[in-house]
């Protein structure tokens, strides 16, 4: 296969009318100008229909980053949650290996629960506290972000 | 991005635009969905160039991913659907169906290659970015394009 030699072939070159007389004498350079005609011709045949408007665009673009910024502002209560979960479904599965019956297992999951109550709720209640607190800030540095980008 | 700004854009860009799409893609109905997709993750996009050339580009760009990912996610069996579609489609659409024809037998990254440097005028380097080809291979590749095309117009066997 033989590459395009000619020094004066461009693709950018098909409008230009000194290039085009000097195409019709140069066999490298004709096949780049019929080509490029020949797509041209393709463009302006090509019929586009009614678009969408910008303000559906835009409105749709809004809605889409409101869904995102919910989304993130929803991942650190998703994530504790998820790490309350782990925490909790180990702590029974350690009961459970370590107490032959289930009975004296119970009782001593209780008993833990109760001689740690105090922590464990003021625990809970620093970490619901936190997590509010993400939330709230991240809702509020995607609704600014947001503003300035729309 | 400004209210204004953004509808000037659009009205540089969507007519292109679209017929960009549905040339390369060679289906005017998802050209429609991908234009719109185009244009949504343009506007939510946290890093975008506010000039009208980068833009233009950007968008191309865009556009170029979302048809090449469609066709990734086609399975073989509706690829095959959406080919025999095409004619009917297009019919409604282009002038010249001869045209058409002949366009659509072209690979997708052929059309985009020659659209990219026929019809938008872009040089190499940029095709590169819009088309995620490597600089050096473009000359090559649109060398290739360009001649498959001469051939179909000449009515020859590819």
């Amino acid at each position: 296969m033989k590459y395009i030699k000619c020094g004066l072939a461009r693709e950018a070159n098909i409008n230009d009318e000194k290039w085009q007389r000097h195409a019709s004498n140069c066999i490298e350079c004709s096949e780049l100008l019929k080509v490029g005609q020949w797509m041209n011709s393709l463009s302006a045949a090509t019929a586009v229909p009614t678009l969408p408007t910008v303000g559906f665009l835009m409105v749709k673009a809004r809605i889409r980053q409101k869904q995102s910024d919910a989304r993130n502002a929803a991942r650190p209560l998703n994530v504790t949650a998820a790490f309350a979960g782990t925490i909790l479904t180990l702590s029974v599965v350690l009961l459970f290996v370590n107490e032959t019956r289930v009975s004296s297992a119970m009782l001593g999951a209780l008993g833990m629960i109760a001689s740690f109550g105090g922590i464990l709720l003021a625990g809970t209640v620093i970490a619901a506290a936190v997590c509010a607190a993400a939330a709230y800030i991240m809702r509020e540095t995607g609704s600014a972000e947001t503003r300035s980008r729309l | 991005m400004e209210d204004r700004q953004f509808e000037i854009i659009y009205e540089l860009t969507a007519r292109p635009l679209w017929a960009y799409v549905t040339r390369i893609s060679g289906n005017a109905s998802a050209a429609d969905d991908i234009l719109q997709e185009t244009y949504l993750r343009f506007l939510n996009a946290s890093r975008k160039p506010y000039d009208a050339d980068g833009a233009r580009r950007y968008l191309f760009k865009i556009a170029t991913n979302l048809v090449y990912d469609r066709f990734r996610s086609m399975s073989r069996r509706s690829e095959v659907e959406v080919n025999e579609t095409h004619a009917e489609v297009d019919s409604h659409l282009a002038a010249d169906l001869e045209m058409t024809e002949v366009f659509a037998k072209l690979k997708s990254q052929e059309r985009t290659l020659l659209w990219l440097a026929y019809v938008e005028g872009y040089d190499h380097q940029q095709i590169a970015q819009i088309a995620n080809v490597n600089k050096l291979s473009v000359k090559v590749l649109l060398f290739r394009a360009r001649r498959k095309l001469t051939a179909l117009i000449e009515g020859k066997k590819v």
